[in-house]
């Protein structure tokens, strides 16, 4: 590797608690390296652990790689780096240091923290405690009860409570009025070790499952979760496919071609070529926006939205009993207010397959190319209506490919009112598309698609 | 000397050049140096990425090599080029000295073995044209090397530079591999065109500088204008901060700033009026449809920034 030369001090250990907070930042999704976590090891020694603000500032600009993961950067170094609170005293208003230090006779050190309103000790014990009970080795917030019991446990509760007896009445109750304002404080320290160190694992289960939960049924809180999902998924498909833009070879640059050889005496050795330059593909979305069907069409838009950059252009429509086009409201507003004002518009009666293509055919019928991909996100639930898919094998033929997105699973296709029948025979390709995972790897194919052409 | 003093140092050496920076600069610089690391900057357009690297070159006492980045940059124009036209001219003036080589060899092995035993000489350095990167490398004093508009270059120009940044080494096949004498300091800038690989963005210190806040701004003018009177360098500096919370095609950025106080400075101003700022609105702004707009609110925009002069400046 790169830096094998070491001074004596960098092969001293690493201390304990900064690989603490490597994990925590990888943990928050920052892909800290093991040569980050080096360089970042050597910057906090070369600024010193003194002054939190310029520790923080240096290792913001080794471990954050854009404006983005510094937010999360930051969050994640002030909640690791906040002191826990434990003044037992600072609910109450007469400050317990103000009280007179009484009763020797409790033995139990906690105890003795307790009536003394000792808040600097209860904290270093209460961290102490907390490492011997390995607090950051919390993996799921069911276990936040136990963790907090265990830590009040190795402070010496049971101990304490044993001897409670022996206090008189009024001392009992100021003492147990103290435990209850502990017993908050150490609940707050390990939510907040939950936050920090709660291990990737939670994450990448719950993810997963999200990935699995059928659209339609979703609800809001799962939606909510669901977006961070979307926006991962976009990224990786992002990267995945950006490197295979501008591939094509064109012709011969001839002056360019002399340039390259002429030390060559001309011979044309090493040979430049003109990139041909692709005319621009366009990708046409009908969405079916009867109540439905909204939540797979605002998730499939998002995805191709946050797709922007890799596919070509988008133009998007709406229906329900009429077709509009809707193309000018994702240009530039947030998506949440641009999918909003597309259910506004698009709101109508009862659903209309057959009227809504014949819009769309009048609407651009002429723009629709060969270099044109056509999807249509629906449940084909045409109310018994004639469905007239002579309509659509016009379509058909006229773009590249048709794709159909049906969030039903496919034995429903040909149950009820289900137009799916009529329109199977001219989709190039037609899948269910229920769930995220469906969803990417609907996206996949369309960018190999793209790409491969 | 500690830490603190050294950044205290540091950010008084750019200050000498006329670049005020915050903390956050100094910081990265700082690491920069003492990691050996290049620096990212990120930010939007003329808010001094580019005038970083100068000022730092300038305080540092380094010379300042750049390489400025456009589509289709390949490594003869940012590495090294043969010089193909000296070695055709020498093997041309050379060539009775060849005959007297090869003079009474009767054999072509023996003939060969006589040009083998003068080696390569027409790929040897004196051949080699090196450009920016390896200037950079061979640089003896050290120096500051300048990667402007990195997001401009293609993707196989990022792959090129990663052993660049992060050994300090280029090979060049004929003669071996370049070690830098003294490592360079290293600054990339980039507009946000493209995203930029994630193995490029681990190799360095990432920076972002967003437009100044309305202190900061006030202090670069003043650095650069020393004469500027205060009521307008307050009031300006207020107006342009409130351009920037509308949603213009092109924000101002700060060398508009600067352009701007030193047109209203020829034209003889003291504070900020309505008609000179509508006059001088296309110094600030570069599209017809923004300066409709602010032409348009001026009143309430004016407004708004007397109001903030006082809330800003006290």
């Amino acid at each position: 590797m790169t830096k094998l030369a070491h001074s004596a001090e960098d092969r001293a250990p690493l201390s304990e608690g900064f690989l603490r907070f490597m994990a925590a930042l990888r943990t928050a999704s920052l892909p800290v390296s093991p040569a980050d976590s080096l360089d970042a090891l050597k910057a906090a020694r070369q600024l010193g652990f003194a002054n939190r603000q310029l520790l923080r500032t240096g290792l913001s600009c080794i471990l954050a790689k854009s404006e983005q993961e510094r937010g999360v950067f930051e969050e994640v170094f002030d909640r690791f780096f906040a002191p826990p609170q434990t003044d037992v005293a600072a609910d109450d208003n007469a400050s317990a240091h103000d009280l007179p230090p009484i009763n020797s006779s409790l033995e139990s050190p906690l105890g003795q923290m307790l009536m003394a309103g000792d808040s600097v000790a209860l904290t270093q014990q209460m961290v102490l405690a907390g490492r011997q009970q390995k607090v950051e080795q919390i993996e799921f917030f069911t276990q936040k009860g136990l963790y907090a019991r265990r830590i009040l446990e190795a402070m010496g509760l049971l101990s304490m409570e044993q001897n409670l007896d022996s206090l008189a009445p009024s001392e009992q109750a100021l003492l147990r009025e103290r435990l209850a304002v502990l017993r908050g404080r150490v609940q707050d320290y390990v939510e907040q070790q939950f936050l920090t160190h709660a291990d990737s694992t939670g994450r990448r289960l719950r993810e997963s499952l999200l990935r699995q939960v059928k659209l339609s049924n979703a609800d809001a809180r799962t939606i909510e979760q669901m977006q961070p999902v979307i926006e991962r998924m976009a990224r990786r498909l992002r990267t995945l496919y950006r490197h295979s833009r501008r591939k094509q070879k064109g012709r011969l640059d001839v002056p360019a071609t002399l340039r390259a050889n002429n030390g060559l005496d001309g011979l044309p050795f090493h040979l430049r070529w003109r990139y041909r330059h692709r005319k621009r593909a366009h990708l046409f979305v009908i969405c079916d926006l009867s109540g439905s069907m909204r939540r797979s069409v605002k998730f499939m838009l998002m995805l191709l939205y946050a797709l922007q950059l890799v596919l070509p252009k988008i133009r998007s429509f709406g229906f329900v009993d009429r077709l509009n086009e809707t193309t000018d409201l994702f240009d530039g507003e947030p998506f949440e207010q641009a999918m909003q004002k597309m259910i506004e518009r698009c709101s109508g009666g009862s659903t209309d397959y057959a009227r809504s293509l014949a819009d769309f055919e009048n609407l651009c019928g002429n723009d629709l190319t060969s270099r044109s991909t056509l999807i249509i996100l629906g449940d084909g639930r045409n109310n018994y209506a004639n469905p007239e898919n002579q309509r659509l094998a016009r379509l058909y033929r006229r773009c590249r490919r048709l794709i159909w997105l049906n969030p039903e699973s496919r034995y429903l296709w040909f149950s009820g009112d289900s137009a799916m029948r009529d329109y199977l025979p001219y989709c190039h390709q037609a899948n269910t598309c229920s769930t995220l995972d469906q969803l990417e790897r609907f996206a996949d194919r369309l960018l190999a698609a793209h790409y491969s052409a | 000397m500690t830490t603190q003093d050294e950044l205290a140092t540091l950010r008084q050496k750019l200050g000498d050049q006329n670049y005020i920076c915050d903390e956050r600069i100094a910081v990265t610089l700082y690491l920069a140096r003492s990691l050996d690391k290049p620096v990212f900057i990120e930010g939007p357009p003329g808010v001094g990425k580019t005038q970083l690297a100068r000022s730092c070159a300038a305080a540092l006492e380094l010379p300042l090599i750049r390489l400025q980045c456009y589509e289709g940059l390949d490594e003869t124009r940012a590495l090294y080029e043969w010089k193909y036209g000296k070695q055709l001219l020498y093997t041309q003036m050379m060539k009775s000295s060849v005959d007297r080589i090869l003079r009474h060899t009767d054999t072509l092995e023996e003939g060969l073995s006589r040009l083998h035993a003068q080696g390569d000489v027409f790929f040897s350095k004196p051949f080699l044209e090196p450009r920016p990167l390896l200037q950079s490398l061979e640089s003896a004093a050290g120096c500051v090397l300048l990667i402007d508009e990195i997001d401009r270059a293609d993707e196989a120009f990022e792959a090129l530079l990663l052993e660049v940044l992060s050994d300090f080494q280029v090979s060049i096949p004929e003669i071996g591999t370049v070690r830098a004498v003294h490592k360079p300091m290293v600054f990339l800038t980039s507009n946000n065109v493209r995203e930029m690989s994630d193995a490029l963005k681990r190799r360095c210190l990432h920076l972002h500088i967003p437009f100044p806040d309305a202190r900061l701004e006030a202090a670069i003018v003043r650095v650069h204008l020393p004469t500027i009177h205060d009521s307008l360098l307050t009031s300006l500096v207020a107006f342009i901060q409130q351009l920037r919370t509308l949603d213009l095609k092109k924000q101002p950025s700060v060398s508009e700033t600067l352009d701007w106080a030193r047109a209203l400075i020829l034209l003889g101003a003291e504070a900020l009026d309505r008609q000179q700022v509508s006059d001088t609105l296309h110094i600030i702004l570069k599209y017809q449809q923004d300066i409709e707009r602010v032409t348009d609110e001026l009143p309430s925009i004016h407004q708004r920034s007397l109001a903030d002069t006082q809330a800003l400046f006290g």
